[in-house]
């Protein structure tokens, strides 16, 4: 009821809005009928690429996305993912290359100064990822002096590299499986991620890799949100949030994770047969 | 009938080269069809004849510059054709060659060009090599271009420049390998002059040239090279004056 | 929208970072130059052995490496090294990728200038008893590497540019520091046009200076080039 109540308004002010000739950004959507969302799919179990084992296609994967087809249900347009790498993201959705961005990223100050955040649909905690055999040697920050960290270029992870572990040798590439790749070969010490992220490499390489004790602070005060340029774009939140509130709280957001789990559990056993 | 007509100077002198049976193929073309010639110490030896007579590659077979098909060539009675590699860069040491491009080594001043090997391969110190090549330069009035590059030199001087690099070496035998046919004719005379004081001082030498001029005035005996093989031997009077083979003839005729 | 009056203030707030980047990218280029252009040399001059197999093999690898991206051979090195328990600093390993990279270009590059060495200069060293390596190295060396000289300054551009795609394994270079910039600073276009205006810069000046360089030579007298 929530929802169609919601959409219910937005048409609402989407048909006066239009009619007054000033397109808003959700009008725009309707109008061309597909939403572009920019996502740095490589991510799991965020967002990924998944091989349907019964049509044998490549499919975009993991709770984000899962997250973007409901929207653009809910909006009835079609979807279309946009896959780029995750610093620009904030640049394409300002260019108006893309309608929102669902890619893991969290409400931070300097990004709500250029973007607007939806509220958040997910908290994920910040972790530090190292290699099984040195759980027990490093469990503080100093016991990083000097390490090598890896984190993800453009990622809250970055930041928290440079203010944290600021006495670590710092690596921060684009992409995060060439992070864990540089983890497990001994280039790298520790690697920050995000929890969900750091389980599924877990999962992928069984018995090599921990999440340490050393704490790992952030103001990650928002939690992870969907970003939207700023300009007209109350009603296309309004649809957003009043969406977001709906598949929190009846636990159609905790079955996506599930789902995505799942998913990227079964991808690690097909590569594995 | 294949001709075997083969030469010897008779000169009482000690045998520098024997060339035995001496064959060269490119591929299909029968370029040298067999060649017997004795060169003694001190012979200077012209060979003549039309292009493609063969006597170009006989002259750079001497020195292996041209791997003979068959036969022999023994320098001071070593094997040249059957030498290792090391015995057979000691053997060119001592045979001396002048190219008709002169292959003056463009990148080196004229006293590295003619330094360079006795350093190098003989192992003389630079000094001693500075000597001897200003030596040789001062003989043929180049001693001002002692520290010129190549390019800047004319074809004359770049010609004399090439022989006093060969003669650094102290060979044994020099081959000159058409020496003045680059040259403009003006610049001809002073490196003919340049072979004749080298022949008078005794250097054995092996000539081909279209210079009938210097054959005649130089050589103490000319050969006449047709179609691979030795047409005609003999002193240049015998030869210029007398020819006895219709070839030999015919050839005269056109370049006299 | 391009914010063009946001490029200078990028450039003239953060030139301590993007100097950071030209340095590592001088450096990339010169290394990989410098070393490059001894193992293209070898390569070169191995390619003209009568030892087959090692001919095939230096063979194998000018072609490997010139029919494969940089990126892929980068990213083969800096992870398959560890991979077999070779461990180094990752800008080490970067400076052998590249150098393994250029070797290949530079190897035909400097086989050129080797076959650009007329005939008569080996028949004259030869008539003067010099054995093969003493041609190579007193005669045909100096004069190939003399015709190559201005294909290395070249390539020594080539590479400022082409180093470029170390970002991706976290190399310090110009790139990397215009790339991270602009991933918090949110500039995305604005910083990379300010790194393309200092890539066009060194490039432009690097040319510049190898072309000065290459006519003093020229005018060393010899002018046989």
């Amino acid at each position: 009821m929530k929802k169609a109540l919601a959409v219910m308004t937005a048409l609402l002010l989407v048909f006066s809005l239009a009619s007054s000739a000033c397109a808003d950004a959700l009008s725009d959507i309707l109008e061309k009928g597909e939403l572009v969302v920019g996502a740095s799919v490589g991510f799991p179990p965020y967002e990924f690429y998944y091989t349907n084992p019964e049509t044998g296609k490549e499919e975009y994967a993991g709770f984000d996305m899962s997250l973007a087809k409901g929207i653009a249900e809910e909006l009835g347009v079609e979807l279309v993912i946009s896959d780029q790498s995750f610093a620009g993201l904030i640049t394409a959705l300002r260019a108006g290359e893309i309608d929102m961005i669902i890619s893991g990223m969290a409400i931070k100050p300097e990004r709500e100064e250029v973007v607007d955040f939806s509220i958040s649909y997910y908290t994920g905690s910040q972790i530090m990822l190292v290699r099984a055999e040195d759980y027990d040697t490093l469990k503080t920050v100093e016991d990083m002096t000097g390490k090598k960290v890896g984190a993800q270029m453009g990622a809250l992870q970055a930041e928290i590299l440079e203010e944290q572990f600021s006495n670590a040798e710092p690596l921060v590439i684009d992409q995060v499986a060439l992070l864990v790749l540089d983890l497990l070969q001994g280039s790298l010490d520790g690697v920050l991620l995000t929890d969900m992220v750091a389980k599924t490499h877990i999962a992928l390489n069984p018995g090599k890799l921990a999440i340490s004790e050393i704490p790992v602070n952030y103001d990650d005060v928002g939690g992870v949100a969907v970003a939207v340029a700023k300009g007209d774009n109350e009603s296309l939140l309004e649809v957003v949030n009043a969406y977001i509130e709906q598949v929190t709280s009846d636990g159609t957001f905790d079955s996506w994770v599930d789902t995505a789990v799942a998913q990227n559990a079964t991808l690690i056993d097909t590569e594995e047969e | 009938m294949e001709k075997t007509n083969t030469f010897d100077s008779g000169s009482s002198q000690e045998t520098l080269l024997q060339i035995v049976g001496l064959k060269k193929d490119f591929g299909k073309l029968k370029v040298l069809k067999g060649i017997d010639m004795n060169v003694h110490k001190g012979d200077v030896i012209v060979l003549i004849g039309p292009s493609g007579s063969g006597k170009s590659t006989l002259l750079r077979s001497i020195n292996l510059l041209e791997k003979p098909t068959k036969g022999k060539i023994l320098f001071e009675g070593q094997d040249v054709t059957a030498a290792n590699r090391e015995t057979l860069c000691k053997m060119r040491q001592r045979i001396g060659m002048v190219f008709q491009q002169f292959n003056l080594f463009p990148h080196l001043r004229v006293k590295d060009n003619i330094t360079i090997s006795p350093r190098k391969v003989l192992g003389i110190s630079a000094q001693q090599a500075e000597e001897k090549a200003m030596q040789l330069l001062t003989r043929v009035g180049l001693q001002d271009k002692w520290n010129e590059w190549p390019d800047k030199l004319s074809g004359g001087q770049k010609q004399r420049v090439a022989i006093m690099r060969a003669l650094a070496m102290d060979p044994d035998v020099m081959l000159f390998d058409e020496p003045t046919s680059a040259l403009d004719p003006e610049m001809v005379g002073e490196v003919l002059d340049v072979m004749k004081a080298l022949a008078r001082d005794g250097m054995t030498m092996v000539v081909v040239t279209h210079e009938m001029r210097f054959a005649r005035e130089v050589g103490d005996y000319v050969l006449f090279l047709d179609d691979g093989q030795i047409v005609e031997s003999g002193t240049p009077s015998a030869l210029f004056n007398h020819p006895q083979e219709k070839r030999t003839q015919d050839f005269l005729n056109k370049v006299l | 929208m391009i914010h063009f009056d946001k490029i200078w203030t990028i450039i003239s707030t953060k030139y301590s970072v993007f100097f950071e980047g030209v340095g590592i990218t001088l450096k990339l280029a010169f290394f990989t130059v410098l070393f490059g252009s001894l193992l293209g040399l070898i390569v070169a001059i191995s390619r003209r052995t009568r030892i087959l197999p090692l001919r095939w093999l230096m063979n194998a690898y000018v072609t490997f490496i010139r029919g494969t991206p940089l990126l892929v051979q980068v990213l083969l090195i800096v992870y398959g090294l560890p991979q077999l328990g070779v461990r180094m600093e990752r800008l080490t390993m970067c400076v052998i990728a590249l150098v393994i990279n250029s070797g290949a270009y530079m190897a035909e590059l400097i086989r050129a200038g080797l076959q650009s060495v007329e005939r008569g200069q080996v028949e004259a060293a030869q008539s003067l008893g010099m054995n093969s390596s003493q041609t190579m190295l007193y005669i045909i060396l100096p004069q190939a590497i003399k015709v190559t000289l201005p294909a290395m300054g070249n390539e020594f551009v080539a590479i400022i540019k082409e180093s470029s795609i170390l970002y991706a394994v976290g190399v310090y270079e110009l790139t990397y520091q215009a790339y991270k910039l602009a991933s918090v600073n949110y500039y995305y276009i604005e910083t990379l046009i300010a790194a393309a205006i200092i890539y066009f810069v060194l490039t432009y000046v690097a040319t510049w200076l190898l072309t000065l360089l290459e006519r003093r030579m020229r005018r060393g007298e010899n002018k046989y080039v």
